[in-house]
């Protein structure tokens, strides 16, 4: 049997595991380790499982995701995510759908402090939803820009998925970060003047919020002294060349620990759950990068990535069809994986489809953000919505599903623009690394 | 049942053990090694390895427990549609494909440990011989190939399991 032949029997394999619900790592892990002993022998096969584990275990870029991981858990654990949105609340609850503007607002902040998506949602969606139930807001409104609000702090940097991205790409994470800022700033003002302009037209969906004085406003500006520290530290420091990613991720969690110390907010179950959580989703994620190294190297040898790139950039077709092919699929599976599975499984195909048909790779880590961004709202897996369905029961599914329509059609609306101007994700990085 | 949960039970003392002493120490090295940097023109020139090897015992000290807290990534959509049958032999699939993986790594780690003694394997800058972190994923391999031979037999012989049971090894 020759090599591509064995390659397709085994993305078929791959894709009937992962179908009944093998975890995607050990379906990678398993086919790749089959294939590859067809192909190279098995005592090769053996060699290459501990080399690569060890590799990708042992690798000091890596450190970054464990490290930025554990600094959205003790922001989230040391409650700096109700400060921000008290301050905001401040200053924009009293604009037509004030509270969904200051969830927005809020979440976008507390994105350039953690990257961590459901961490956002949970945290915002039960410090708001109850004053929106006090100010009787529209359930899908409230409900769904809760949802999609969570999802600005894997596109606004840190981002653990830029960094998964980069690493798996060997695309500059720093590059990555910055491209983040413009994107992730825009569609947060988008959401905001969503919002306001429904609100404007049919007040009943979000009533004005309370109203407090200049003085009150400007006080409780210090509270976003811990955030704004923060995010100065590392993106600063990663802008100004001044710390590596890597580097500056454990000089965040020094950071945040910093802060906790000077807000009196560390205690041992805060920092022991911080540690547990982070150690299990990175340990996780590594499983999946061991998994995709193994399946990678197995789908170089039979030749199936180079054939799917061929297929594809002598298709015929021009870059732009293509790349609304990629936003059809990456909906598709959106509905059927979560946000790792989709990137881990398409990377291989379409990252080298992608390069050939000459598109950026930073430009195209903020698209696959943006896609994931709304497989993480959308039906049937959508975890956003299911982390704002466990915050507030009494709203059903199917409502917030439908409340987090408008903003998944004002994402597809802004890929469109970062396609058409490529310039929103990489001017900044263009400033800060070609000067 | 024993045995699931002893081992459910040494796969979370593993993992505490394992994030609760290298995840801080390598944000601590990374931060000292930073500000020596740049205060004293003086970096730590062991950091680098100290911290992959940290990083190393975090990532495989976990992975058990991964598994015993079901947090491994997968697809659900039609294997909550699945009836018993059909799930008891998603259920086996998947213990046989993490169970060769680990049984694999296992098996690997320690036949590369004789070499590594023989060969002196150390860091450049830390003089830390690497052989103990091989056969410490050696045994991490070796007792995840137990939770999934476990895995296999409940799967197959076991009652049926209920969806939201985010425990795969028994009781904590």
């Amino acid at each position: 049997m020759d090599p591509s032949t064995i390659g397709v029997i085994g993305v078929v394999f791959l894709l009937a595991f992962i179908a009944i619900g093998v975890p995607i790592a050990f379906s990678m892990a398993v086919v790749g380790i089959v294939g590859t002993s067809i192909i190279v022998g098995f005592p090769q096969t053996v060699v290459q499982i501990g080399l690569n584990s060890w590799a990708v275990a042992s690798d000091f870029v890596l450190v970054a995701l464990p490290m930025f991981i554990l600094m959205g858990q003790l922001v989230f654990h040391f409650r700096i995510a109700e400060d921000l949105y008290e301050t905001v609340h401040k200053w924009l609850g009293r604009l037509p759908g004030g509270l969904a503007i200051t969830a927005v607002v809020s979440s976008a902040g507390f994105g350039a402090v953690t990257g961590v998506s459901a961490a956002s949602v949970a945290t915002m969606g039960a410090m708001t939803m109850p004053e929106m139930r006090r100010y009787n807001y529209d359930d899908r409104l409230a409900t769904g820009s809760l949802a999609i609000s969570g999802t600005l702090a894997i596109l606004i940097p840190p981002s653990v998925l830029l960094v998964f991205y980069g690493i798996w790409t060997e695309t500059s994470i720093g590059r990555l970060f910055i491209a983040g800022i413009v994107p992730g700033i825009l569609l947060s003002l988008s959401f905001v003047l969503l919002i306001y302009i429904r609100c404007v037209i049919n007040p009943k969906l979000g009533p004005v919020g309370p109203s407090y004085s200049w003085t009150e406003r400007f006080r409780s500006l210090n509270k976003l002294l811990p955030v704004i520290a923060i995010f100065v530290i590392v993106i600063g420091g990663i802008y100004l060349g001044i710390v590596t990613p890597t580097e500056a991720s454990a000089i965040g969690v020094l950071g945040v620990l910093l802060v906790g110390l000077l807000m009196r907010r560390i205690t041992w179950p805060a920092l022991r759950d911080s540690l547990i959580d982070t150690g299990i989703t990175s340990s996780m994620i590594f499983m999946i990068i061991i998994g995709g190294h193994i399946i990678s190297r197995f789908l170089v040898l039979t030749d199936v990535t180079s054939g799917i790139v061929d297929s594809i950039s002598g298709s015929g077709l021009d870059r732009y069809t293509i790349l609304f092919l990629f936003v059809l699929m990456y909906l598709v599976l959106g509905a059927i994986l979560d946000i790792w599975g989709m990137i881990i499984l398409t990377m291989p195909f379409v990252f080298p489809a992608v390069m050939a048909l000459d598109y950026d790779p930073v430009w195209f880590g903020i698209f696959v953000v943006l896609m994931t961004e709304m497989a993480m709202v959308t039906p049937p897996i959508g975890i956003n919505v299911y982390v704002m369905h466990g915050i507030a029961p009494e709203v059903k599914l199917t409502d917030i599903f439908r409340g987090v329509m408008p903003f998944v059609a004002l994402v597809l609306v802004f890929v469109a623009l970062l396609a058409a101007f490529p310039e929103i994700a990489l001017w900044l990085p263009s400033v800060a690394f070609d000067r | 049942m024993k045995i699931m949960d002893f081992v459910a039970a040494l796969s979370r003392r593993l993992h505490l053990a394992a994030t609760l002493v290298a995840l801080p120490a390598i944000a601590v090295i990374v931060g000292v090694d930073v500000m020596l940097r740049y205060v004293f023109n003086a970096p730590l020139t062991w950091s680098f390895e100290a911290n992959e090897l940290l990083l190393l015992v975090a990532t495989f000290g976990a992975m058990p427990y991964v598994w015993t807290r079901n947090r491994h990534i997968r697809m659900e959509v039609l294997y909550r549609a699945m009836g018993g049958p059909a799930r008891r032999l998603a259920d086996f699939i998947a213990a046989l494909a993490g169970g060769i993986f680990a049984v694999l790594l296992s098996y690997r780690m320690a036949a590369q440990i004789g070499t590594m003694i023989r060969d002196n394997e150390s860091g450049e800058y830390l003089d830390v011989q690497y052989w103990p972190f091989s056969a410490f994923i050696s045994f991490i391999g070796a007792l995840m190939a137990v939770q999934f031979i476990l895995r296999a037999i409940e799967a197959l012989f076991g009652p049926e399991r209920v969806d939201d049971d985010h425990s795969a090894m028994g009781t904590e």
